[in-house]
């Protein structure tokens, strides 16, 4: 053999690093469809809202209770990480990203094209919901391709019992997207002052992500990142319902902001 | 790893005893990695998709055929990977799994220098250029241990084969990969001189 002969181990080697370089397609969000598949084969007999079971937090598994449950140390988010599943959603932890604020009401958001909210009801798929609490948007953003399925963004300013959020400049910013196997994966990252809790929105489980601030990035379909959307959120509260994924963005207190959530219709 | 729960044995119990919420914690954990395997058996996303789920809600109902202190997820894979591959059978596919790289450069990687890239990415084609040569009875073990993950038992399970089996078909698919690179290497020399 000559110098150029490749060993058994450096071969193995090699073929360990090249796992994550291949394309495999992004994973499906399953234990949904699990649920929902074994509890239609039940006898209606039995519960029909199920609650969430009392927490067994260990490593990357998490179980909520009504509202709000556990705050993650820096270090338990460490193990937290790449697991958490919403559907289509995922989020890590990472350094804190730099900040890049926006100048004034969604400008510098990169929310996409300013349209009415009719005009965005026509061009998405689904069905688009209003912040009950709050009516109709100031503004309304969408972007048909990217994620696949689209994106609608309404934006609120700031009013009495709403503060404006350092991060975004308005009041609310509730985003609304198509998250399934096939579509969009978020990730989420935090910086060192954030803590993340698992809480419940209109029964259904969802993420508060508080504290310092969190740059989002999106992975596409082929694992892609996204990094023309990436900007700063404030406190953000992230929840799904039939396979759309909602994210709100305020300078809300979690309760106010689950409040404010419920209110979505 | 996938990350798994200290308490699954826990988790295992109460879905057993009719607690879909204690089970989905457990797909939770296991739907990665189930659908990859899923993946590399029928060589088809959606195929993966519905071969992984269906795999799940089987094996709940055969949560008591399931023997208690054994681990869970080389028992699972087993369950989804027979789907995987009903499906690729029903679908009549017969090219199965074909490797290739991602576009872009793989997430939370740190920015490489170009020339770094570049050299990443010649290798990497090469060494796939090399594994689509295989057979495909050996590329799916060697997926399943270097990119899966798998143990050698859970490979056998996965692919409904001996650990014998998986041992040899792995040296031979290393042999003949080394071969390959071999040749490619002396290939480029002869082109170079």
């Amino acid at each position: 053999m000559d110098d150029r002969s490749m060993s058994m181990s450096s071969l193995e080697d090699a073929l360990v690093a090249l796992g994550p370089r291949l394309a495999f397609p992004a994973e499906p969000e399953l234990a949904g469809r699990v649920r929902t598949q074994i509890e239609s084969a039940r006898v209606p007999a039995r519960r029909r809202m199920p609650s969430w079971r009392p927490a067994f937090a260990v490593a990357t598994i998490l179980v909520a209770t009504t509202a709000a449950l556990l705050v993650f140390s820096p270090t338990t988010r460490e193990a937290v990480a790449d697991w958490i599943g919403l559907d289509g959603v995922r989020i890590t932890f990472g350094d804190e990203p730099k900040a890049r604020p926006a100048e004034k009401l969604a400008e510098g958001l990169a929310l996409g094209d300013r349209v009415t909210l009719e005009e965005a009801a026509a061009r998405m798929e689904f069905e688009i919901e209003v912040l009950g609490a709050l009516g109709d948007p100031d503004e309304v953003y969408v972007v048909e391709d990217d994620p696949p399925g689209g994106r609608v963004a309404l934006v609120y300013e700031a009013a009495e019992g709403l503060p404006r959020a350092d991060q975004t400049g308005v009041g609310a910013l509730f985003s609304q997207f198509r998250a399934t196997y096939e579509d969009v994966t978020e990730k989420k990252v935090l910086g060192a002052g954030g803590t993340l809790e698992i809480v419940e929105v209109a029964g259904a489980r969802g993420y508060w992500l508080g504290g310092g601030p969190h740059s989002i990035a999106y992975l596409d379909a082929e694992g892609e990142v996204r990094t023309d959307q990436v900007r700063l959120a404030g406190n953000t509260l992230l929840w799904q319902r039939d396979g759309i994924v909602f994210r709100l963005e305020t300078a809300l207190s979690r309760d106010a902001a689950i409040e404010l959530a419920e209110s979505a219709r | 790893m996938e990350g798994r729960p200290l308490d699954e044995a826990e988790l295992i119990e109460r879905a057993r005893g009719g607690d879909a919420l204690a089970y989905e914690e457990l797909v939770v954990t296991y739907q990665g990695i189930a659908f990859r395997t899923a993946y590399v058996v029928c060589g088809d996303a959606a195929d993966a998709q519905e071969a992984a789920q269906a795999g799940f809600v089987k094996a709940y109902y055969a949560l008591d055929r399931f023997r208690s202190g054994h681990p869970f997820r080389p028992w699972l894979l087993k369950i989804v990977a027979n789907e995987a591959r009903n499906k690729r059978r029903s679908a009549g596919r017969r090219i199965g799994l074909e490797l290739r790289l991602a576009e872009g450069r793989p997430r939370d990687d740190a920015a490489p220098s170009p020339e770094d890239a570049a050299l990443t990415k010649e290798r990497d084609e090469e060494l796939i250029a090399a594994l689509n040569t295989l057979r495909e009875e050996d590329r799916m073990v060697v997926a399943c241990r270097f990119f899966l993950g798998l143990s050698e038992a859970e490979t056998a399970a996965a692919l409904s084969i001996a650990k014998g089996t998986v041992k040899s078909r792995l040296s031979r698919a290393l042999t003949k990969l080394r071969g390959r690179l071999m040749q490619t290497a002396t290939e480029a020399e002869v082109l170079d001189g």
